[in-house]
């Protein structure tokens, strides 16, 4: 659906995504990896629209996404950023009726239909009439993902769309983290390539389909989960030494180790 | 429900605007002296002195007050959604102050303009408050970062530096104005409803109605727009070219309200707050109760500025503040008092 085709991004001088090249396939959890300031950011900029590639094409089924029109292309991509401001905060539902406004600028039957179905799969139907500057860090990413399920209804019932996850995880307490990413799961075994960026290692190794480790502007590694989180690309990738700790149902979690030294990382230039 | 009792307070004060002054007409009279002129006959009978006082001097001065009131909520309900700040009203952010720059250069360099631009001052003066709104828009932008990293506090600051530029330009062309042109400048310095006319109010209603039916129609890309322009461009919205209109229909509304009725603050940063509070920042009910609303105060601020001290006429501005900030902390206190249960 989307694609990055050896996609380069230089800003101010400072090159911040280097010759990356990568297609996150439908129906997949794909998680992206990376210290701060390798490039993850900016990556999801380049998904979203919001940044031109300097050199290289971002592609949607197969064309130039520039060449979309954004109302076609809203309803089958959805993104839950990391920040969103409250500076005039909705009230959950509305905030979650939002996401209806690719379909119908106004509200109809259907669409009320639709928005509460996804604040109760988002666990967010408690509270939606609470505005949201009143809602915990964990309750209004519920919410914004309740958002995001009711923009992409149609898409996910066709099995066709794109969901971007910048940090869903930010706010969650441990049990909301796993439900985030049970729902990820969920979404992507309804057939939409959802892409996640994620900070914690164990997480992704546990729920990711596909990984991509991004490393100084770079695509250090991408495919199966499986065989992308391996403890050397890891450590490179996260500028510090882990280490694999088997655990007793035979799976394993990344440890840093006591010996690990932090090494700083700049931009390409 | 509210936009009813929006309706019905707006014909109260409407009635009252028409009524009170330094003849008193009771509002069956007024009812008559609008009707009779289209032949209809009513238990009640204007004179002729009362029909002429409402129609060339009342009815005029509250209809451009109704309007200004309408269009100066509005800037703030539009300035307030772009900037994503609840302190961006047309007034804080110097827009209104530069129109009136503009304006009053305008009206003291007549006879240079007019040697340039062979155009009517009725004209001229409009649309140099239009430039002069759009372009200290412009400069806030610049100064805060441009779009997409407009900081707060830049924009809060760049309108404060340029709300002092625009009124040490406005006290530098009272120092070179003739006595006329300077009672113009003064005019615009402390806003006035008492240059109405019919012509007047249709003008300044055909600069606003383009903004009120933007903000109607685009209401919900507006409300899009409040969670950041990344998220609105997800949700499908245009977003230059949403604020791009959005400046720019705001700049004529303000520039053509401030040049007929000067500086009147207040209304375009209170208004809207007002009705969030009591309805939620939704701008499907927020743009038609803001302009209800702002429709509402001016005539009443005028009323009172006509009255209180008659026969000396008070600024209006000094009256909006008057009647609006107490309101408005009253409202702030409340909603403190019920997030504290």
């Amino acid at each position: 659906m989307i694609a990055l085709e050896q996609v380069h991004v230089v800003r101010s001088g400072r090159t911040l995504v280097h010759d990356v090249t990568c297609t996150p396939a439908q129906g997949r959890l794909t998680v992206v990896l990376g210290a701060n300031g390798a490039g993850k950011t900016s990556l999801f900029r380049l998904m979203c629209g919001e940044w031109e590639p300097t050199s290289g094409r971002v592609l949607w089924e197969g064309t130039p996404i520039k060449n979309h029109p954004r109302g076609k292309l809203s309803r089958k991509r959805a993104l839950v950023a990391q920040h969103i401001p409250v500076t005039f905060p909705f009230r959950a539902h509305e905030l979650a009726l939002l996401g209806r406004l690719p379909h119908n600028r106004y509200p109809t039957r259907e669409d009320l239909e639709i928005v509460d179905a996804a604040l109760a799969e988002a666990e967010a139907l408690d509270f939606a009439d609470r505005r949201i500057d009143t809602l915990s860090g964990g309750e209004r990413q519920r919410v914004h993902m309740a958002r995001a399920l009711a923009q992409l209804h149609e898409a996910r019932k066709a099995g066709s769309g794109i969901l971007l996850l910048d940090e869903p995880t930010a706010h969650l307490d441990l049990a909301h983290q796993q439900q985030m990413l049970l729902m990820a799961r969920k979404l992507a075994g309804d057939g939409l390539a959802v892409v996640a960026v994620l900070h914690d290692v164990n997480l992704a190794a546990a729920h990711a389909d596909d990984a991509m480790l991004i490393h100084r502007g770079r695509l250090l590694a991408s495919g199966n989960a499986a065989q992308v989180l391996q403890t050397g690309l890891l450590s490179t990738a996260l500028n510090i030494n882990l280490q694999p700790v088997p655990l007793p149902d035979g799976k394993r979690i990344f440890m840093p180790t006591s010996d690990h030294t932090f090494k700083p990382q700049g931009v390409l230039t | 429900m509210l936009l009813l009792l929006l309706a019905a307070l707006l014909i109260m004060v409407l009635i009252t605007g028409l009524s009170i002054g330094a003849m008193t007409i009771p509002p069956g009279r007024i009812l008559a002296a609008l009707v009779q002129p289209l032949g209809i006959d009513l238990p009640w009978t204007a004179e002729a002195q009362e029909a002429a006082v409402l129609l060339q001097i009342r009815a005029p001065r509250v209809f451009l007050g109704a309007i200004a009131g309408a269009a100066l909520a509005l800037g703030g309900v539009l300035m307030q959604a772009l900037f994503r700040n609840p302190l961006a009203d047309p007034t804080l952010i110097g827009v209104s102050a530069g129109a009136a720059l503009a304006a009053a250069a305008c009206t003291v360099f007549a006879p240079a303009i007019a040697l340039i631009i062979p155009l009517s001052p009725v004209w001229l003066v409009p649309i140099a408050a239009f430039a002069g709104g759009w372009f200290t828009v412009m400069l806030v932008l610049q100064l805060a970062g441009g779009y997409g990293r407009m900081r707060v506090e830049q924009v809060l600051l760049a309108g404060i530096a340029l709300n002092a530029l625009a009124g040490a330009g406005i006290g530098l062309l009272m120092l070179i104005a003739n006595d006329a042109q300077m009672r113009d400048v003064a005019f615009w310095s402390f806003g006035n409803l008492g240059r109405a006319d019919w012509h007047v109010g249709i003008m300044v209603i055909l600069l606003s109605l383009p903004l009120f039916l933007f903000g109607l129609r685009f209401a919900p890309w507006l409300n899009a727009l409040l969670l950041g322009e990344g998220e609105a461009a997800m949700l499908g919205i245009p977003v230059e070219r949403l604020k791009r209109a959005a400046i720019l229909l705001t700049c004529l509304a303000i520039g053509g309200t401030v040049a007929f009725t000067g500086l009147i603050g207040f209304v375009g940063l209170v208004v809207p707050h007002i009705i969030r509070l009591i309805t939620g920042p939704d701008h499907r009910t927020l743009v038609p109760a803001s302009a209800l609303l702002g429709s509402i105060v001016l005539p009443l601020a005028d009323v009172i500025s006509r009255t209180a001290v008659a026969p000396v006429e008070l600024p209006i501005g000094l009256i909006t503040a008057l009647i609006g900030a107490p309101f408005f902390l009253v409202l702030l206190l409340g909603r403190r008092n019920r997030e504290a249960i």
